[in-house]
């Protein structure tokens, strides 16, 4: 049989990191122990932000991402992560997924893509300050990086990139005045332990997109009916991995609220103000998808058109 | 060939291999570079080595290893570390010993600001060995002090081990920073006792001085009130969460350096040495921890560390005995792997085993923190050991590896007592955090 | 371990000792920019509550070429550090035999790091990667590695053909 490699950066007890494993067992079940797969959490065989680049290498066969990580190297997939107003996980990976299937793009041509997920609303966390509307943004310095840092800038927040770890610490001791990011990090990484307001910022969220993806050359030595048997779990896993996210959100708000936490919902005509400051983000989007000889409104009006069906 | 018996043999080669005086990092990288290419695949081998290099020279996290050297060396360079430990003899000078037992609480000092080991080694290295050496003190004393108070950068909260140890078994990290502490304040009253018992023994080590008079003390101690203003400034920005420790050594530097220049005590070759050594030394610790990741990389895929992790939670023995094994684990593990990657692997299995024995998981965190630091001194991946001696090279030629490692000794019995006198009496880790949570 | 005062007459002793020389003034350069970008990104902070973004990448990038452009000048001064004990008991011939092999595997090791750097590079660049916050292209990064580990390389080799040439 066919032994491969599984990388994946979520530490080993998270959830996400458990669904990867149990794909892996999955897998050589239904493969009848014709491909078995030995998985390596934690980013110990290779760092989140090279594990594309290691399917691609072969330091691992299989790799468990973000595309963010990887800006400007996955154009149009990139619209997924824009701020479109996702409400659950479910509907980001729904919408991951199929313009991932629509368009087929050409920037995976170098590995197998396995499927996609997504997690549920980047919400925004403050500490002490209360925000309601948009002025109330003003002069916070946010936690944010890439993808969600454009978002804090284009509501008129000052994002601050940092690593998730050094977030803990820098909003505890006021270094920064909050963060944004989706609700299952309050547990996942204690945040609920240092920020006490919660935004209902639902209208303007953002997601990021994770990839399961397989070395081009491995996946193609599997056999007809091992790639069948693995396609078919694929299709089930992407759900699986949508669900966990949502359920990781409601323990998040739980956990959340038990530190005392309180949610505020936006003031009356707010969503509107806040969609309408994120548009040159997506206009900006566009742009840069033509700069590379891509139709950028085609992918946004597809991504878009998908989450309201998803989201009905 | 079989994973297991590959991580066996890539460890004898790795030793073997320290014998022909080729670098310590380049063998880590060789040897983890060929059992990659076995295991895994040439290109693959290939990719690794290269993307591992670039992950540790451009990690953030390590940036703070070359600006904190530097504030080291500006801090030497323009006399401030000599003054300071000239103050810190006026006081404790009559003592044996008394400036190694400095130079340590001066360490955990730094660690309560620093998350990094082989930051706090080098950086004190700098500062204390010259100074030490100056006051007649023996070179394992001297080394050894400095590579085992080094280790106070991981122990002393804030901690990377911990918050990564928190993150996955789902404690709270500020729990577990609090837990920390006193255990830090013990250790670092074992390392004085174990300066003090074999200063005792063997008093050649490091001698006592005459008493200080009280006007000299006072006056040593106004003529670093600058100094010292600096120090605060960086470790009080640091604890007060102003910034992080990259941003406290950015500011540390540009402090001494405009400090210096208002009172003319750096020239321009001072400062020109400075940058250099800065630059000589960045370079041997960053290598350093990259060969050290490569090997661990290695090690990550002969499963050597999930395999024996498994292997202990199905044991049927008492209770202790298994806790006994878990820590001896965690001992030689250290000394051939860096901690974090060791507790990534091995946490999710041992955790349960550990909850299910009825151990508290705060506790079993910081004592974790400990063991994993017995192998930053110990050979052969001994990251501090070899970081101090080769900091010894410019700055006190005649310290050989094996003063180093002998100077160590006694320290590393007493993180081992230390760790016993957790084990007899939890509560020293768990006094704090029930007080505040 | 530095046994060699190099003649600097010879046109490759001068080729080594100026760009040893030159990459330890650029790494210098590099170490102080990491200090004042992230003064500047406090100080922004602190007085005009605004932070420079992404000083991170760029404090992370000159870190990577402080630690680049000093590998030359780290190796002729010695820096990395061996294990002597057994080294120190062999007869001369044996050690010289010894140092060649150890230098020729050090130089081989090198230069495929700096091919590979060099590689990892032209594939970023080839897929448009840019880094995440600021978006900077960090192939150049890459490149001017691959460049410093090739001259790193170059001196290992030179040494290596040192210790078969030396007497004894
Ligand atoms: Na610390
Ligand atoms: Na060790």
């Amino acid at each position: 049989g066919t032994r491969l490699t599984y990388s994946c950066f979520f530490p080993p007890t998270h959830v996400q990191s458990q669904l990867a494993e149990a794909w892996c067992k999955e897998v050589e079940k239904r493969t009848n122990g014709e491909v078995a797969v030995d998985f390596f959490p934690g980013g110990t065989l290779t760092k989140a932000e090279e594990a594309y680049d290691g399917v691609v290498q072969g330091m691992s066969d299989l790799g468990f991402s973000v595309l963010g990580y990887s800006r400007g190297r996955f154009p149009v997939m990139a619209a997924v992560d824009l701020p479109l107003g996702y409400r659950s996980g479910w509907a980001a990976t729904q919408v991951a997924n199929q313009v991932y299937a629509h368009f087929k793009p050409a920037e995976f041509n170098d590995v197998q893509p396995m499927y996609f997920h997504a997690h549920g609303p980047g919400l925004l966390h403050t500490a002490k300050k209360e925000v309601r509307k948009l002025e109330d943004l003003q002069g916070l310095k946010l936690r944010a990086t890439g993808n969600s840092g454009q978002l804090v800038k284009a509501l008129g927040g000052t994002p601050v990139a940092m690593s998730m770890p050094d977030s803990y610490q820098a909003i505890q001791k006021g270094v920064v005045n909050g963060g944004m990011y989706p609700v299952e990090t309050n547990k996942g990484w204690n945040m609920a332990e240092v920020v006490h307001f919660m935004t209902e910022t639902q209208p303007v969220a953002y997601t990021t997109t994770f990839f399961v993806v397989m070395n081009k050359a491995r996946w193609e030595s599997l056999s007809p009916k091992a790639r069948q048997a693995i396609a078919a779990i694929n299709v089930e896993w992407a759900e699986k991995h949508a669900q966990a996210w949502d359920a990781s959100d409601v323990v998040g708000m739980e956990f959340f609220k038990s530190k005392g936490g309180k949610v505020l919902p936006l003031n009356n005509g707010e969503a509107e103000r806040w969609i309408k400051a994120t548009e040159p983000l997506l206009a900006q989007y566009v742009q840069e998808a033509k700069a590379k000889g891509l139709d950028g409104q085609a992918v946004l009006n597809f991504a878009r058109q998908a989450l309201r069906k998803a989201q009905q | 060939m079989e994973p297991t018996l590959a991580g066996i043999v890539g460890i004898v080669a790795m030793l073997a291999l320290f014998t022909t005086r080729m670098p310590v990092a380049y063998v880590m990288t060789l040897v983890g570079f060929a059992g990659f290419a076995l295991l895994i695949s040439p290109q693959g081998a290939l990719s690794m080595l290269s993307r591992t290099y670039y992950d540790t020279f451009s990690s953030y996290a390590l940036s703070t290893i070359p600006l904190f050297i530097l504030m080291g060396q500006l801090a030497f360079n323009s006399g401030i570390s000599k003054r300071l430990y000239e103050c810190a003899y006026q006081f404790l000078g009559h003592i044996r010993g008394g400036l190694a037992m400095a130079t340590v609480a001066a360490c955990t000092a730094f660690g309560a600001v620093c998350g990094s080991s082989p930051a706090t080694a080098a950086t004190m290295a700098m500062v204390a060995i010259p100074e030490m050496k100056r006051y007649g003190y023996a070179d394992s004393l001297a080394a050894g002090s400095v590579a085992a108070g080094g280790s106070m950068g991981m122990i002393m909260p804030p901690s990377v081990v911990l918050i990564i140890y928190g993150v996955l078994t789902g404690q709270s990290i500020g729990a577990l920073f609090v837990a920390g502490i006193l255990p830090a304040i013990v250790l670092t009253l074992l390392f004085i006792v174990a300066i003090a018992i074999q200063c005792r023994l063997r008093p050649n080590l490091g001698r006592g001085g005459e008493r200080g008079a009280t006007a000299a003390r006072l006056r040593s101690l106004l003529g670093l009130a600058d100094t010292l203003a600096i120090f605060l400034l960086v470790i009080g920005g640091m604890f007060f969460g102003l910034f992080t420790p990259t941003e406290a050594a950015s500011i540390g530097v540009l402090g001494i350096i405009a400090l210096s220049l208002l009172k003319r005590q750096l020239s321009w070759k001072a400062f020109a040495d400075s940058l250099y050594e800065t630059l000589r030394t960045s370079a041997m610790v960053l290598f350093l921890v990259a060969g050290a990741s490569v090997f661990g990389k290695f090690l990550a895929v002969t499963r050597i560390p999930f395999d024996v992790a498994g292997w202990v939670a199905a044991m049927d023995l008492p209770n202790v005995l298994i806790m006994a094994l878990i820590l001896g684990i965690y001992m030689i593990g250290g000394c051939f792997m860096d901690a974090l990657a060791l507790v990534m692997l091995t946490i999710p299995v041992f955790y349960p085993v550990v909850q299910h024995l009825g151990y508290d998981p705060i506790w079993f965190g910081v004592i974790i923190v400990l063991v994993t630091q017995i192998g930053v001194i110990t050979p052969p991946v001994g990251i501090n050991a070899y970081v101090v001696y080769g900091m010894c090279q410019k700055i006190a030629p005649t310290v050989t590896l094996e003063a180093v490692f002998k100077g160590i000794t006694p320290f590393l019995l007493a993180i081992i007592a230390g760790i016993a006198l957790m084990m007899l009496f939890p509560q020293i880790v768990l006094l704090l955090p029930g007080l505040m949570y | 371990m530095t046994e060699h005062v190099p003649n600097p007459g010879r046109p490759s002793a001068r080729l080594f000792s100026g760009l040893e020389g030159g990459m330890k003034v650029v790494a210098a350069a590099c170490l102080m920019g990491m200090a004042l970008v992230t003064g500047l990104d406090v100080a922004g902070r602190a007085a005009m509550n605004t932070p420079l973004f992404g000083s991170e990448e760029i404090t992370s990038i000159l870190a990577a070429l402080v630690v680049g452009f000093s590998l030359p000048y780290a190796h002729s001064q010695g820096s990395h550090i061996g294990v002597e004990v057994v080294y120190q008991r062999l007869g001369r011939r044996a050690r010289r035999m010894l140092d060649f092999c150890t230098r020729l595997v050090s130089a081989a090791l090198f230069g495929e790091i700096a091919r590979q750097m060099w590689a990892y590079g032209l594939d970023k660049r080839a897929v448009g990667q840019v880094s995440m916050n600021l978006g900077l292209p960090t192939y150049h990064v890459l490149f001017a590695l691959a460049g410093c580990f090739a001259v790193f390389a170059l001196f290992q080799l030179r040494d290596a053909l040192r210790a078969l040439r030396r007497q004894g």
